[in-house]
């Protein structure tokens, strides 16, 4: 079930790649993918390019993917690790997501960051309470680890 | 203060002089309880049910919402699992706001367009099926039976949190139908969502719970309204457990304390300590989470409820006036009033107090292996040895069931003098380890632990007597036998409900009671009984002034306010033992079948104190 799902993903993303990222195997492994995402162009991200790691686990899609930025992102909802604090990927999870539509929401969550829910609170802090410098800080590492 | 130790030292004394010079060490008649005492207002009234018998009131309860609501049978269990099985409340609510209700169990009346044409795609699977193949929940969006399958056994795998089955398509949220699960979760699967449908009833009533003791499959329903005090319950697979935190039952001695006690005795401390540091449990189902990543919005996935990590408060009181989303001040203030830290630093103390621990733990181990093996001896060897005594002395065997009470009584007793060390423990403990009590001051703390002690000790000398005689086995002994149970029985109850109101009442009663008897005698422990009263008529010897003073000196010796819960204890111990041991050493005396004292005059026919006529041998 879980290849056959994942492989008509994956032929769904052939045909119609999202704008703005893409994904597929990361090598001989089905279940092991690499994605990449364009830093959205009405945010501190854009002009980067994002790495993702993505895990299925055996019972996909009936059991949440696990995702991973592999570059670093200065995002309250993202920490040093790479783990992404989103809650489709956790409780929210259905089997009638996609890792498209997970890879959308990622999108949607580095335009639009969650503070109330924060995985950085020191970030989330800097976001509410002096956006400017959160901006230049998100910009100067999106140059920095995002340009490479 | 001073003369009222006094006044105590004397009652204290009266009685060691009757035991250890009187020799009949039998004189259980003067600290014999009233057993027409009033009864407690903590008796607990419960009722056990069977698993088909809970099956049947889930079915009552069912009943009631479907036949009002007109609903099926699975959202009826949706709705009442949200009103923890209050079938009136549920009805209630239900009429005040229906479409609200609806909403949040998943019941929406807002349906899928259906298909016009034959085929469609599953998207979990993504594969065309055929649309009559395919099954959905009542909002039409269609999914292959394949797919619903392994969504419903994967929740079911999940836990509980499978009753609340939504359907998955995003942003949907109606409720899984029982047409659908039945459609398509095997026999395995589907037995354990019963299970868990069952479980869920009594788990989320508060007047259910199941019975502890492994493999039984009893649920007690408590029917007093008692919030949270201990409440021994006894199931019919006769284990007896508290109601409220399903421990063993444990009365005189409250939850939390045992819960502190228990915590402090267990040996997988390694494993405890993971668990402190690591874990928190949910604040609304209790259930121990380990949060391995994330943010400090928690969402516990069994019973859902948001909590903010730091704080364990609600989610929603989470806001800018607590600093902001972001930084929990809740905790961090808490935390600077001390809140946080007095659990540790009350444990870190107790550590430092090893020693003294180990002398009550030790007692509490001791009675609880020997509670242990007289349940073994009664469980076991018993029964066989009441029917050859009925042999041998062609007696009918229903005529002997008063050993096998005495040996119920024996257990009951251990398992009450067992948790009254726990008491002693906690009550006693010097101020500064953090383990007493701080609104008692010094003295009359030490005042209260000699009484303690003493009563402890008492209770201890019933039972060391019972189980000794009980272990005799011996024919003759019935009326001795049945009559100590008696006594014993009525001692431990009122030590459990006496310790329960308190020691300062239980000094005061006490303290009172000889007034309205002559100066010279000492007053029945808690309340002046008719029997009690008459046996203060006994001559007493003039040993009682020695073993006062010896007394005294022992206090002196080991001051009760240095909390070492030693000396006093100890001799109360062994002037039980040696009561015990006289008795058996002495075959010269009967011992009178109401109130116990030995009388030594074999011609007599009635007892030398109460009256009570000489049974026939």
């Amino acid at each position: 079930m879980a290849s056959k799902r994942i492989q008509k993903e994956l032929q769904d993303l052939q045909r119609d790649p999202p704008t703005s990222c893409s994904a597929g195997p990361a090598g001989d492994d089905l279940f092991h993918w690499q994605a990449t995402i364009m830093g959205p162009g009405d945010s501190p991200y854009a002009g980067g390019v994002f790495f993702v790691m993505i895990h299925f686990p055996p019972d996909y899609p009936f059991k949440p993917p696990k995702v991973q930025f592999q570059t670093k992102v200065y995002h309250p909802n993202v920490n040093s690790q790479g783990s992404i604090c989103l809650d489709i990927l956790k409780e929210q999870w259905s089997p009638a997501l996609t890792i498209s539509k997970v890879l959308l929401s990622v999108c949607s969550l580095l335009t639009d960051p969650n503070p109330d829910d924060p995985l950085v609170p020191e970030i989330a802090h800097i976001y509410k309470s002096d956006r400017q410098r959160y901006e230049e800080t998100a910009r100067e590492w999106t140059r920095k680890y995002g340009m490479g | 203060m001073n003369d009222l130790s006094d006044g105590d030292d004397y009652d204290y004394d009266d009685y060691d002089d009757h035991m250890s010079e009187d020799g009949g060490s039998s004189d259980g008649d003067e600290y014999a309880f009233d057993s027409q005492g009033p009864s407690s207002s903590r008796q607990a009234q419960y009722q056990v049910f069977s698993e088909a018998e809970l099956r049947e009131r889930q079915q009552q309860a069912l009943s009631a919402v479907t036949s009002v609501l007109s609903i099926d049978e699975n959202d009826a269990a949706r709705l009442l699992r949200k009103y923890k099985w209050d079938p009136n409340q549920a009805n209630e609510e239900w009429f005040m706001n229906a479409d609200s209700i609806r909403k949040e169990v998943g019941l929406s009346d807002h349906r899928a367009p259906p298909t016009r044409s034959k085929t469609a795609v599953c998207s979990i699977c993504f594969d065309s099926h055929k649309a009559g193949s395919m099954c959905a929940a009542a909002c039409g969006h269609l999914y292959c039976k394949n797919c619903w399958r392994s969504y419903a056994e994967t929740a079911v795998n999940e836990g509980p949190s499978c009753l609340d089955l939504r359907c998955p398509t995003v942003g949907c949220g109606a409720a899984v139908t029982q047409g659908v699960l039945d459609e398509v979760l095997d026999k395995a699967h589907r037995t354990k969502y019963d299970r868990y449908a069952l479980r869920s009833m009594v788990e989320d009533s508060r007047r259910l719970t199941w019975c502890p003791s492994p493999d039984c499959q009893h649920a007690i329903e408590n029917l007093t309204d008692s919030g949270a005090v201990a409440i021994d319950v006894v199931c019919k697979c006769s284990h007896a457990f508290c109601f409220s935190c399903h421990e063993e039952a444990h009365r005189p001695v409250d939850c939390a304390t045992v819960k502190r006690w228990l915590i402090k005795n267990s040996a997988e401390s390694e494993n405890l300590n993971w668990i402190l540091a690591h874990t928190k449990q949910c604040p609304q189902c209790k259930r121990p989470i380990e949060k391995n990543q994330g943010c400090m919005h928690m969402t516990c996935s069994q019973c859902r409820h948001e909590f903010c990590w730091l704080c364990q408060g609600a989610w929603a009181d989470h806001g800018e006036r607590t600093g902001g989303f972001y930084a929990c001040n809740r905790y961090e203030s808490a935390q600077r009033a001390g809140e946080h830290d007095e659990e540790m630093f009350k444990r870190e103390q107790a550590r430092n107090a090893l020693e003294r621990y180990m002398h009550y733990y030790q007692r509490w181990a001791e009675n609880d292996a020997s509670r242990k093996t007289s349940r073994k001896a009664a469980q076991e060897t018993l029964p066989e040895q009441l029917s050859q005594l009925s042999e041998w002395t062609a007696t009918p065997t229903s005529q002997l069931n008063f050993i096998s009470e005495a040996w119920d009584q024996v257990v009951d007793c251990r398992r009450i003098l067992k948790w009254t060390y726990t008491y002693g423990y906690y009550t006693f403990g010097a101020v500064s380890d953090g383990t007493g009590d701080k609104d008692v001051a010094k003295d009359v703390l030490a005042q209260h632990q000699e009484f303690f002690e003493f009563n402890q000790g008492q209770a201890e000398g019933y039972l060391e007597k019972l189980h000794s005689m009980a272990e005799k086995n011996l024919g003759e002994f019935r009326e001795t036998l049945i009559g100590l149970t008696d006594v014993t029985r009525t001692h431990f109850r009122k030590l459990v409900e006496e310790l329960e109101k308190g020691l300062s009442v239980m000094l005061n009663d006490y303290m009172v009671a000889p007034a309205s008897m002559e100066p010279e005698a000492p007053a029945p422990a808690i309340t002046g009984d008719l029997k009690g009263e008459k046996s203060l008529t006994k001559p007493r010897t003039a040993g009682g002034k020695r073993t006062r003073a010896t007394a005294k000196t022992e206090r002196e010796a080991a001051p009760p306010a240095q909390a070492r819960g030693g000396s006093p204890r100890a001799a109360a111990h062994d002037r039980a033992r040696g009561q015990a041991s006289d008795l058996e050493a002495q075959a010269g005396f009967w011992q009178c079948s109401s109130c116990t004292l030995a009388n030594h005059d074999f011609s007599a026919t009635a007892c030398e104190v109460c009256e009570t006529p000489r049974p026939a041998h």
